[in-house]
């Protein structure tokens, strides 16, 4: 029994303790750690054939012929497929995004013409078991002409960028012959005459951060199950995705299917990260369903995903700032240039990052003037998707690693001229045009400094020097900018609720997020329950099916706490509206008289004069009935649905050319000890901090979870996580023993230290977490081991942090320290 | 992904699966790297023959002052059985360090042998320990050091009738010292390189080396100068350890994205010097 249980309404005449703010145990976690879960695999249908995906060996290659007829010949395939012979039956991928005049492929779900990277879908089958339809794909024959690989921006460009923003260009080869290029987009903008302050400032300070490609590894890959009903013209798809509604639009509009057609279920999703964010191969098995005539199941293989999962990051930056003498931050320029594989914005979301990462690099500090220019270059390789971060961990890592460097050169204290910039009062207005609403930067800063005991640390890490060791001590800070919202895009801003007290007076709420592990079914419950005066074992939570749940946008860019908790708020107000109004006139008192908890509602003050949820609800609905019990309402059942928007979120660029595209914004403060051995460039990560404000925290149990999680992500990002390509673009990591994930034994202690600054835009002053340790631990870790390495005079801006690139810093180092024996 | 269809026999004696071996089926011991490739399609055999029912080929026995250890001793094996932890402790550290507790569970000693990982955690350090194996066909049985039994990248000298019986690790002589170290991106991945250094008396008696060249190395010239020197200063040893790269001269340099060839010289000279420096100037 908690706290919460033990009290009874007689205890206190201010209602009983909220749910929101207690660590309230997962609802889902019971079914997940008993094997109990429903991911798209375990779906059950009848007589279903399974299907597998050809997909290309070479980067980039025109398709000459696709002759699927030996396969189609095999006894267990039931139907084998050309990307000539779908064209006939479904569109190209509708773009997820379409704005600032970005380059949109023409291209379908199986390559018709051409292929762009290593691992595009070009032809499909169904058979009626997996070995089958593997076995299969061995007997399709594909000849193809190979051509010129793009493997690097280089290739793509013939000259980088940070050498010729403007070009000429001289591709070794065009991706898509109609851009006649290879950029997707190029976007710039400037504010506060950025030149003119630089000409003036007395330093100037630059660095190069650069990160290599990687992504996230969901447990869960890919995976669909469809069936179409020819009788009916309908269409109903599991499919393992963060935006199931979106899907739907997407599937049915490929598929040429009335949208209302098409169900889409996604109950439980092994692993999101932002990485299943799009429609592409999952359209193939729905295809195949529907011209098989037979149930489609589609698990796609973790070789599958690696060469064609959407891939994050790969970009270099080059960053400048102008500095007072006191430190003070006066201009930032920025260049941003991603290598986006062969597309960012139809067959999956990851340009919006690079427009992210060129917007925020202020991060959580002052600064007027702001000139960015963001080019996104296409290569043959996997397309560039979303992945938990999304260019905030860019931005950052800019900004962390500019300051570090001007603290080295104005030879200030790191943590003091990172203070001294910090912003300090809200809402705050970036130079880049977003709104910080709220937030305790310094605070956070402090908490971390004290936690990891600086001073002290210092003193150690002098001593290990004098013994020949090099430790190293990162201090850094973050803006997490959540809930974003791209206008022209599948990624809007909004999202519904529908909330309902049943008869048995327990509730229903209908929300159009989805569940991807981040446990919404519990946190959206204890909202509720509050609410409606209910438990929050009383609240069902729906999510994931197309056919109960109204229109939503589902779970992306840490948008839950501000887009579907607000919504679910606000609709679960309105029925508390007239649950008290019905309890009220069934207790002849009025409405503010009353009190409501615990699945009761009482006199305020009279205890004894009470009814239960339930009670009141029955009335309402049956017993009398609504025209006794909500007289004159317009809508006369404890039902509401709210669709929650946000003013801070503008679409049409201003004069500057700025847009707003997160309202909400977390925010952070790091630290970590490391330590290096200069011989090998191995790294010993001892212990990590993290300060974290994301707000009014709604169950911190989960709040914790999500930052360790973070953090872990992004540490294994900077350390160990790679896809790495060769120069002809085949990729070199195919399996999990190549990409390696972060295993248990290289994840340091981690001290997470809370603070809640709410937020004024919220009705709740919930802000979005769980992108927080991906976007400050690279940064972090990077200033640490420079710090490690101070006496070799070397600068530490690119990752994979890996023992060969660590000991090549040292080996090249523009100094030489001596080394312990 | 699924595997291409395959014939399986699952032995009840080793001359059944000899024979099986003799017309052309692959052994299937552990399978934790066999049957990867298989479901990457990477290898498709026609006709599997199953050891694991072989008992006589998990015996672990005292032999003539050292060990010999069953093809299907399991790495998990290794990292709890007695005799090894106090005869030869660098391979029980080298076991622990292999991969996670599940794949430790299945796989053997001997299929890691003739899966010929140049980076294997076993193979470096059982050349250190000098060990040897036991190799029997259809026309007998044959003993060779490891490091013969390794003959390029993923190779071994073995051909399809042979079945790997048997390690044997000799008696490691007088006040017996031994170490494993590895650089790898993260504890239990895949190591870039490794150095096991097996000791006697204060003398280094072998020298294994993983992930240097194509396959795994047993480090002749350094041993050899190390006989000649004062292995109690750091740079005497330092420049013994310079050799290894005359060793590596034998084969094929190994270099990927996760280390070049320089780097994984460089590293190994490294751990070599100073496993060498620890082992030797060690007082139990």
């Amino acid at each position: 029994m908690n706290a919460h249980d033990s009290h009874s309404p007689a205890d206190s005449n201010t209602g009983p303790e909220p749910f929101v703010g207690q660590s309230v145990r997962r609802t889902e976690d019971l079914r997940l750690l008993t094997g109990q879960g429903m991911f798209t695999d375990d779906a059950v249908v009848v007589d279903p054939v399974y299907c597998a995906i050809l997909r290309s060996p070479h980067a980039h290659a025109r398709i000459v012929s696709v002759d699927t007829s030996r396969a189609q010949a095999m006894p267990e395939v039931v139907l084998a497929i050309s990307g000539a012979e779908a064209a006939e039956h479904w569109t190209q991928i509708p773009a997820g995004m379409d704005l600032m005049d970005m380059k949109l492929p023409k291209v379908y779900a199986i390559a018709t013409d051409k292929v762009h990277y290593e691992g595009e879908p070009v032809a499909a089958v169904v058979a009626e078991t997996r070995y089958a339809a593997e076995d299969a794909l061995a007997a399709i024959d594909v000849e193809y002409e190979p051509l010129p690989a793009v493997a690097s921006v280089e290739d793509a460009l013939g000259v980088h960028p940070f050498d010729a923003p403007d070009g000429p260009w001289s591709p070794k080869a065009v991706l898509y012959e109609e851009w006649g290029h290879n950029i997707q987009c190029d976007w710039a903008f400037e504010i506060g005459d950025p030149d003119a302050v630089f000409a003036s400032a007395p330093h100037v300070v630059s660095c190069r951060p650069a990160a290599h490609r990687y992504s996230g590894v969901p447990m869960e890959t890919r995976a669909v199950v469809a069936e179409y009903d020819a009788g009916r013209e309908t269409l109903k798809m599991r499919v393992s995705t963060q935006l199931p509604h979106q899907s739907r639009t997407l599937i049915a509009q490929i598929l040429g299917l009335s949208e209302p057609n098409v169900q889409v279920l996604a109950d439980d999703v092994g692993g999101g990260f932002g990485n299943k964010t799009q429609v592409d191969a999952e359209v193939i098995p729905a295809l195949m369903a529907k011209l098989s005539g037979r149930a489609v199941k589609w698990f796609e293989p973790r070789g599958d995903w690696l060469s064609s999962g959407p891939a994050s990051r790969d970009y270099a930056h080059h960053v400048e700032g102008a500095f007072d003498n006191d430190g003070t931050l006066l201009a930032i320029r920025e260049h941003l240039v991603g290598d986006e594989g062969c597309d960012g914005a139809t067959r999956s979301a990851g340009l919006g990052a690079l427009l992210v990462g060129g917007t925020y690099s202020a991060g959580p500090y002052h600064v007027r003037s702001y000139k960015a220019r963001v080019q996104a270059v296409v290569t043959n390789k996997a397309p560039y998707g979303a992945y938990r971060g999304y260019g905030k961990e860019t931005a950052n890592l800019a900004i962390e690693r500019l300051m570090d460097t001007a603290a080295a050169k104005l030879g200030i204290d790191p943590v003091a001229i990172r203070q001294h910039n910090l912003v300090r009062e809200f809402p705050y207005e970036m130079a880049a045009g977003p709104i910080i609403e709220s937030g305790s930067f310094s605070q956070l800063l402090d908490m971390v400094t004290e936690a990891m005991d600086l001073p002290a640390l210092r003193l150690r890490q002098e001593q290990a020097r004098a013994e020949g060791r090099h430790v190293g001590i990162g201090v850094i800070s973050f803006l997490e900018p959540s809930a974003g919202s791209i206008p022209m895009s599948v990624f809007n801003g909004y999202e519904t609720a529908s909330v309902r007290i049943m008869p048995d007076g327990k509730a229903m709420v209908l929300s159009g997020l989805q569940g991807i592990g981040q446990g919404v079914e519990t946190s959206l419950a204890q909202i509720t329950a509050d609410r409606l005066g209910l438990h929050p074992g009383d609240v069902r939570i729906v999510y994931g099916d197309t056919k109960a749940v109204p229109y939503g946008l589902g779970a992306y860019a840490s948008r839950g706490a501000t887009y579907g908790m607000s919504a679910v708020y606000e609709a679960a107000g309105e029925v508390r509206r007239k649950l008290l109004k019905a309890a009220a006139g069934m207790l002849e008192v009025d409405p503010e008289d009353l009190e409501l908890g615990r699945g009761e509602v009482w006199v305020a003050g009279v205890p004894t004069t009470r009814l239960s949820v339930q009670e009141v609800a029955r009335a309402v609905y049956l017993s009398p009935g609504p025209y006794a019990t909500l007289p004159g309402e317009e809508s006369p059942t404890l039902e509401a649905n709210h669709v929650w928007t946000n003013p801070n979120v503008s679409w049409v660029p201003d004069e500057h050319g700025r847009v707003r595209l997160y309202p909400t914004h977390g925010s952070g403060a790091q630290g970590v000890v490391v330590e290096v051995d200069v011989e090998t460039g191995e790294i010993q990560i001892e212990k990590m901090w993290i300060a974290h404000d994301c707000g009014k925290v709604v169950n911190p149990a989960i709040v914790h979870g999500q930052i360790i999680g973070s953090t872990v992500q992004g540490l294994g990002g900077t350390m160990f996580e790679q896809l790495s390509y060769d120069d002809q673009g085949k990729l070199l990591t195919k399996t999990l023993n190549d990409y390696q994930l972060p295993n248990i034994m290289s994840v340091p202690p981690i001290e997470v230290l809370h603070m809640e600054t709410p937020s004024p835009i919220t009705p709740l002053g919930t802000k979005g977490v769980g992108e927080g340790g991906c976007i400050g631990t690279p940064a972090v870790l990077l200033s640490a081991v420079e710090d490690a390495l101070r006496e070799f005079g070397v600068t530490v801006e690119r990752t994979p942090l890996d023992p060969m690139r660590v000991r090549a810093l040292v080996r090249n180092a523009p100094q030489t320290a001596p080394v312990a024996g | 992904m699924r595997t291409t269809s395959f014939d399986y026999t699952r032995a009840t004696s080793i001359d059944e699966a000899l024979g099986a071996l003799a017309s052309g089926a692959q052994v299937l011991a552990g399978g934790q790297s066999l049957l990867q490739s298989m479901k990457l399609r990477q290898a498709s055999p026609q006709h599997l023959v199953d050891i694991n029912e072989l008992d006589e080929l998990r015996a672990v026995d005292l032999e003539d002052g050292g060990l010999r250890l069953g093809a299907l001793t399991r790495i998990a094996e290794l990292c709890v059985i007695a005799e090894v932890a106090a005869m030869f402790p660098s391979l029980q550290q080298a076991a622990k360090l292999t991969a996670d507790v599940q794949v430790r569970n299945r796989a053997t000693i001997g299929g890691n042998l003739c899966f010929a990982n140049p980076r294997s955690n076993m193979a470096s350090t059982l050349i250190s320990l000098r060990a040897e194996v036991t190799v029997r066909s259809d026309g007998g049985s044959r003993r060779l050091a490891v490091e013969e039994l390794f003959s390029g990248y993923l190779q071994t000298v073995l051909s399809s009738g042979d079945l790997l019986t048997d390690v044997h690790l000799p008696d490691p002589g007088r006040d017996a010292r031994g170490a494993y170290r590895e650089i790898s991106r993260q504890p239990n991945g895949v190591p870039v390189v490794n150095v096991a250094v097996a000791v006697a008396e204060g003398r280094v008696t072998g020298i294994g080396v993983g992930g240097l060249g194509v396959r795994p190395l047993r480090a002749r010239l350094v041993e050899e100068a190390l006989t000649h020197v004062d292995v109690n200063d750091p740079r005497a040893v330092d420049e013994a350890a310079a050799l290894l790269a005359g060793d590596l001269a034998s084969t094929e340099p190994l270099s990927d994205m996760h280390g070049s060839a320089e780097y994984r010289l460089e590293a190994a000279v490294v751990l070599l010097r100073r496993l060498v420096l620890a082992t030797t100037n060690e007082r139990g």
